[in-house]
């Protein structure tokens, strides 16, 4: 008896505890700034109990599509908002912030290694993001960009994709797989390597004219007001006036966002 | 005369629910896509080749999981003592192991910062973001089971045929070869199926010590994993996939095992 008593308060705990008064679904890339932010809004709101769900974009669309409790969504790209924007599932979203693609290197690469023309050296080991999430849509799109410019050309191109040993699904994978030492480059956002653990990868801007701008839209989920009281809505009113205040904005330039930007 | 009834009547409750909680997930995946969808997939190329790496890296594992998993197991059979208790235990772990730490663990051993980097590098060898990569992971996951179940197979061969063997005159190796493994042959059978299918689906080791590349590391799970960023659909389609192959090598296993025990 004392077993399935035990059994039924392990199972009902989580259930008590999700009692989050404001539930934020974001993009992996924001996982430190946004944690930061936080922190500061709960210093001003202690009663606020606010929780933080991080994935790739494109997952965490798909959890919303399928019932998952968001209030707010902020996601890395804005394909995945306007899909979610069609169907009706958040109202308008607004732009955030932005961010740019930096060329990630281990340090002691970084001498050989100065440009986005060094990628082509054989036997580099470069890894970038799935082209179905947003850092590697942006990638791609980057490529597609330089193999049109004579300046680079596309047969470039192939050689440095030749050298791509791994795509992966989050931002954060790309930039483990650097820290742990078993890859050569990678291609981030500029605002991954303003992370504490990052500090010890290098950076290495990209053609400024072909990199392309990454956008951060974020939006109140609609259809949530029937289930959640006056109070939640209030309270992802006043997050989001926070996100934006100025102090905020700087903490995130800070991190290397792009803030005030035009969409 | 009362409680037994009672007791059996809650072990076919207990047992139905377990059943649909079994079930009702695998109906649901496969209701998920119609079988014309399934047969589309399978003629993507996309597909083709992740199915293909997928059958490749679990077949290439098998001869090392027999070479080095039968003597394993046929010792364990017939040796006891601290020696064996031990080696038992050391069987344990990967089975314990959560399969993100498993990776993560090969990436630290074989990766090129690894404790055997610099004795690989030194002979040509890069491991990680291959599909060499894949097969170790493998290897490293689904052995210990093979160890397992092949020790019962081996405890259940009757000692007096082999000793019958051995006093006429045959050497330990021929009896083994001649004798015991004669006897369990289709058992064998089954268990290399039985392998198989567990190779095939495995995922958190592959994902972090052999990366996601279309072609030459994407196995199945890992081609869900990024299918579903993007398209759900298509994640379903290739899980439902996934699941009839599991399905098949489960018959075959069942098909091919003899009913009755060894002896």
């Amino acid at each position: 008896m004392r077993i399935i008593r035990l059994c039924l308060i392990i199972i009902l705990l989580p259930a008590l505890a999700q009692a989050a008064d404001l539930s934020v679904f974001a993009a992996s890339s924001l996982s430190e700034v946004l944690r930061e932010v936080t922190q500061s809004y709960q210093k001003q709101h202690p009663d606020t109990k606010i929780e933080l769900h991080f994935a790739g974009s494109q997952a965490l669309a798909t959890q919303i599509e399928q019932g998952a409790p968001a209030d707010l969504f902020i996601s890395a790209n804005t394909t995945v908002m306007t899909r979610l924007q069609k169907s009706g599932l958040v109202e308008t979203p607004k732009l955030l912030l932005g961010n740019q693609l930096v060329l990630a290197v281990l340090p002691e690469l970084a001498p050989q290694l100065r440009s986005i023309k060094d990628l082509a050296r054989p036997g580099l080991l470069l890894v970038i993001g799935n082209r179905q999430v947003p850092i590697g849509s942006y990638t791609r799109q980057l490529f597609a960009d330089l193999a049109q410019d004579p300046a680079y050309g596309s047969e470039l191109v192939s050689r440095i994709e030749a050298n791509i040993v791994s795509e992966e699904n989050m931002v954060k994978a790309i930039v483990a797989k650097l820290l742990l030492g078993e890859v050569d480059a990678g291609i981030v956002y500029q605002s991954d390597l303003a992370a504490d653990n990052a500090h010890q990868l290098v950076a290495i801007s990209l053609p400024a004219r072909h990199n392309p701008r990454a956008s951060y839209p974020m939006a109140k989920i609609s259809g949530r007001r029937s289930e959640t009281t006056a109070k939640a809505e209030g309270e992802a009113d006043d997050f989001t006036a926070f996100l934006f205040s100025p102090a905020t904005q700087q903490l995130f330039a800070h991190q290397g966002f792009l803030t005030g930007v035009a969409p | 005369m009362n409680r037994p009834r009672l007791f059996t009547s809650f072990l076919a409750l207990a047992s139905l629910l377990l059943g649909l909680l079994i079930l009702l997930p695998i109906i649901a995946l496969l209701l998920a896509s119609s079988p014309g969808e399934l047969l589309e997939l399978l003629f993507q190329h996309q597909v083709q080749q992740a199915l293909w790496i997928t059958l490749l890296s679990s077949l290439l594992a098998l001869p090392p999981i027999f070479l080095l998993g039968l003597p394993a197991a046929y010792g364990l059979s017939r040796f006891s003592g601290r020696l064996r208790r031990l080696f038992d235990a050391l069987l344990e772990l990967p089975m314990v192991m959560p399969p993100i730490v498993a990776g993560l663990a090969l990436l630290l051993a074989f990766g090129r910062r690894g404790l055997l980097g610099n004795l690989l590098a030194d002979i040509g060898l890069r491991i990680p973001f291959t599909l060499l990569a894949v097969v170790i992971a493998i290897l490293f996951v689904v052995t210990p089971y093979f160890v397992r179940r092949c020790t019962l197979l081996f405890d259940g061969v009757d000692h007096k045929l082999e000793d019958a063997a051995l006093l006429l005159g045959a050497s330990p190796f021929q009896t083994f070869t001649h004798v015991t493994l004669p006897l369990v042959q289709r058992n064998l059978a089954a268990e290399a199926i039985m392998a198989l299918a567990q190779g095939i689906g495995l995922f958190g080791t592959v994902i972090l010590f052999a990366g996601n590349l279309r072609g030459r590391t994407q196995t199945l799970s890992l081609a869900i994993y990024t299918a579903f960023e993007s398209d759900p659909q298509q994640a379903f389609g290739l899980g439902a996939l996934l699941l009839l192959i599991s399905l098949l090598l489960l018959t075959a296993v069942k098909f091919i095992a003899p009913q009755e025990p060894v002896r």
